[in-house]
């Protein structure tokens, strides 16, 4: 490796997490440790119906029977679960009417987090469910939602006011017992956002949401339901960042969407949450179970998500295609650098007839890191039709790094139609030499060509979010990509 | 299906105790039983748990509690006359029940010998402490054969493994397993053959170990072919030094349940592997790929490119994994495995796994799953060729690309009429 390579990589390897800062504001918070008395704890504060509390109790009491997996591909000190708080939410203050009302420095939070509040409501006529740790603060728009008929609130709200459609729905996809961090969020989940778009209705606008873990030593559960009835359209994006720690903090979040006849859901990530420190201390742990089922026929779910931050990430956003002709889409950039580790990856399982799947997973690893696809394509028995195309490509920079795939294909009917592509190679020096000649320096020259490896994926990002994209891309891999 | 794994465990355990008392052996050997013996006691047999296990039970096979066979002395060479392949000339070596009891004169700078201790400069005997079944294979183990060539010999007629398994009698469980050394610079080609000779149901547990010296270049085709009771355990260890070349050419034709576990160690620089492989399975037929090409060095190169057909109520499981450590920069590592899925009931599982620890690599893996292409069917209709003969026509050729792969013609032919001759019936 030449002088300016390594100049070039260890300024890439080198440049420390820019939105490390906490906000402070006053916390409620659960005693610590988990047992039935902290689910009863959160349930009361959220002044939910004995239905839930009942269904948080099920999910717990399955969660105690349950072993951490340990199958994927990252390594990290075990958990303790009963040394976490559960529950965290700034104080209880009056309803608020206008922006003015809101804490100020909470405003201040969103603006270092480059999230214009005020002037998203005029821009790109986006509605925000902003969530800081736990509670939602403000949502806006919502007159304008509700005209259309789309329910779009906190999930606690949604229990409450919505119990029919939560009851219906909530545990559909992802069942309380699903796996080990799905059941420990449906015991101790505590808020979200739901969705809810009714039946032949165009959601009028892009829906988001803004995550932000600012309590230390607070885990943080997420729930998230979104619905679209039959022949309905919504695009969801959802974003995070977090603040420095040095202690790990744990993320088991859920995600269920659920798709009826004709219906389709966008659901697009932006993750960006602390990485932990170049030396590899601290960081977000990120486990999360994002399904969603195409319930109804000809109904369509796409996942796109770009994940530049966590310490670790577990995560697999999944289609259950059960409607004919239904389709399901995966477009993922996953960069990891420094010491994180990703495992991450999706599962297609075709059930109905002609079903359509189409995964495409860019892994970008640098530094010390570990970048792992995991994959399942599973076309049953009576999936007949069925067609899926997968492909993921790894990029690596850096002699330290590695890039591992693992995709399991299980096809169990002739008339399937299954490929699968995957390769793995560094920036050649060839191309980087050919944009050297051009008056391109390295630094660029890397920058054009992550961006034309992850175009496949950011090109499927709404607008207002690609740009976000690429600017966390810049700053994960900065120095060199931008 | 009625005897639990546990309790043939036990029977297992009972039968090796009283083999080992009446069968001595060389010290090291002893030592190296005993060991295995106590391995087993600690292992049990795969269940779908095991992530290497996930999609193969052998409980069909076990389930008859396959035992030794007892030994055969003698044999007439005129008798093998039928296990032969038809006008290929070649040395014969002749194995029966795991044991070498016939081989043709051997050609120059070729020698065969049984190990009275373990060389220095082998592998350690037992890579894979938790494969029960190479413990098995251990702990039943007469005598250790080696194959050798020697340095700059280049071997001119191929080298025919013929692997006979004596279930006239009863249900048997049989050890194969051969050492080969190939001196630097040696040339030499082998082929593996395996026939049964009664109608008992028949599980072949099979090691083979090959050592390849610098420069050296070494043409292995393997041919699997047994009756519906008839399975198969099979690993092939390859340990390749620099310069090198190995190809393996793997056939699973027929059988019940085969498993097939190929692990390249690429351990000097400049080396080359090739691996090509051809499945197919009908009726119940269960076939297993497990292939691991492990990347020690820099500037190696390995391709891979397995193809299966599965008709009936046959399941194909491929497993192929490309590992590159992180010295092992300037690595290209291609892996490619399409499958035709003929039938309803037709299974096919397949994992490619890339593990890539350095950068300056090349790897890619391609996989497909489909069937036979409808606008090319009707072509062929179209001129006047029945349905039938259009599919195995279409087959044929898709399996050929495997078989053209093999450099003797004898065996390329040998391959074709077997292919041929089943697809006659595979194809409804």
């Amino acid at each position: 490796m030449n002088g300016q390579e390594e100049d070039l990589l260890s300024e890439i390897t080198g440049s420390d997490y820019k939105y490390g800062f906490t906000t402070n504001i006053e916390q409620e918070f659960a005693p610590i440790g988990l047992d039935e008395s902290t689910i009863h704890f959160i349930s009361q504060k959220k002044n939910e119906p004995e239905w839930m509390l009942q269904w948080r109790l099920n999910a717990f009491a399955k969660w105690k029977k349950m072993q951490e997996p340990e199958w994927a591909n990252v390594q990290y000190p075990r958990v303790d679960y009963q040394s976490i708080s559960y529950y965290a939410a700034p104080k209880k203050k009056d309803k608020l009417q206008s922006l003015d009302e809101v804490d100020p420095t909470l405003i201040d939070t969103f603006n270092k987090l480059g999230i214009p509040l005020e002037e998203q409501k005029i821009l790109a006529g986006v509605a925000v469910d902003a969530v800081i740790d736990s509670v939602s603060i403000k949502t806006t728009f919502k007159e304008k939602l509700a005209e259309a008929g789309v329910i779009f609130c906190a999930i606690s709200e949604a229990i409450r006011e919505h119990p029919e459609l939560i009851k219906k729905y909530l545990g559909m996809v992802v069942p309380a017992n699903d796996n080990f961090f799905a059941s420990l969020n449906s015991a101790v989940f505590s808020d979200g956002s739901f969705v809810y778009v009714p039946k032949n209705t165009r959601c009028p606008m892009e829906l988001s949401t803004y995550f932000r873990i600012n309590a230390q030593n607070t885990g943080q559960f997420e729930r998230t339901l979104i619905i679209a009835d039959e022949g309905a359209y919504v695009s969801y994006l959802e974003g995070c960042t977090a603040p420095m720690r040095d202690e790990n903090q744990l993320h088991a979040a859920v995600v269920e969407l659920v798709a009826l006849k004709d219906a389709e859901i966008k659901y697009s990530t932006v993750q960006n949450w602390y990485p932990g420190d170049k030396n590899g201390k601290g960081g977000i742990y990120n486990f999360v179970t994002k399904r969603g089922i195409c319930k109804g026929a000809n109904s369509k779910i796409s996942w796109t998500q770009v994940e530049t931050g966590s310490a670790i990430t577990w995560k697999y956003p999944s289609v259950l295609l059960t409607g004919d002709n239904s389709i399901g889409e995966f477009y993922s950039v996953a960069v990891t650098n420094h010491h994180q580790q990703a495992d991450t990856g999706t599962k297609m399982i075709h059930v109905g007839r002609n079903t359509k799947s189409r995964i495409v997973s860019k892994g970008i690893s640098a530094g010390k890191s570990q970048n792992s696809y995991r994959g399942l394509v599973k076309v049953m028995n009576r999936a007949d039709g069925a067609r899926n195309y997968s492909q993921c490509d790894s990029l690596l920079i850096g002699d330290a790094c590695g890039a591992h795939t693992f995709p399991y294909l299980e096809i169990d009917n002739q008339t399937a139609n299954i490929e699968h592509e995957a390769s793995t190679s560094k920036i050649g020096e060839d191309i980087l030499f050919y944009c050297n000649q051009r008056g391109i320096d390295n630094e660029e020259a890397t920058a054009m060509i992550v961006n034309g490896f992850s175009r496949e994926v950011l090109d499927m990002l709404p607008m207002e979010f690609a740009v976000e994209a690429k600017k966390l891309l810049a700053i994960s891999l900065e120095g060199s990509v931008g | 299906m009625d005897l639990l794994p546990e309790n043939y465990k036990e029977l297992l355990l009972h039968y090796i105790d009283n083999w080992t008392a009446c069968h001595t052996a060389p010290a090291y050997l002893q030592n190296l039983r005993a060991q295995a013996k106590g391995a087993i006691q600690g292992l049990s047999f795969p269940t779908r748990k095991m992530e290497e296990w996930k999609y193969t039970t052998l409980d069909r096979a076990i389930g008859h509690q396959p035992l030794p066979p007892d030994p055969l002395t003698g044999i007439d060479p005129d008798w093998l006359e039928q296990y032969a392949l038809p006008g290929l000339e070649a040395t014969r070596l002749v194995c029966i029940n795991g044991e070498i009891l016939y081989h043709d004169p051997l050609p120059k700078g070729v020698r065969l010998e049984r190990l009275e201790q373990w060389p220095s400069h082998l592998p350690e005997p037992v890579p894979q402490p938790h494969d029960i079944f190479e413990q098995i294979h251990t702990a039943l183990l007469s005598s250790h054969w080696v194959l050798g060539v020697a340095p700059g010999v280049s071997v001119e007629k191929p080298i025919h493994c013929i692997n006979l398994i004596d279930n006239r009698l009863k249900n048997v469980l049989c050890q194969h397993g051969l050492l080969m050394q190939f001196g630097a610079g040696a040339q030499c080609n082998l082929l593996e053959t395996q026939h049964c000779l009664g109608k008992h149901s028949a599980l072949n547990n099979s090691l083979m170990q090959l050592q390849l010296a610098p420069n050296s270049v070494v043409g292995h085709v393997q041919i699997q072919q047994g009756h519906a009771y008839q399975s198969t355990v099979q690993r092939t260890h390859v340990y390749q030094a620099g310069g090198s070349t190995y190809s393996n050419y793997l056939f699973s034709l027929s059988g019940q349940i085969i498993r097939n576990n190929l692990h390249l160690s690429l351990q000097g620089e400049h080396t080359e592997a090739n691996l090509y492989g051809l499945y197919l399975a009908k009726d119940h037929t269960h076939i297993d790929n497990h292939t691991l090409v492990d990347h020690q060095v820099p500037n190696c190169q390995s391709n891979q490119l397995y193809k299966g057909v599965l008709a009936g109520n046959a399941t194909g499981v491929f497993n192929g994994k490309i590992y590159v450590r992180p010295q092992a920069q300037k690595t290209n590592a291609y892996q490619q495995n399409r499958n035709l899925l003929l039938s309803e009931k037709a299974t096919m599982n397949t994992k490619p796994q890339l593990e890539i620890w350095a950068d300056d690599v090349k790897c890619s893996h391609g996989c497909t799953i489909g069937q036979l292409d409808e606008g090319q069917l009707f072509y062929l209709q179209a001129r006047g060729i029945g349905p039938e003969a259009s599919k195995a026509m279409m087959v044929y050729a898709f399996a050929s690309e495997i078989v053209e792969k093999v450099k003797n013609a004898q065996v390329r032919d040998y391959l074709l009429g077997i292919i041929a001759n089943q697809l006659n019936f595979s194809i409804d």
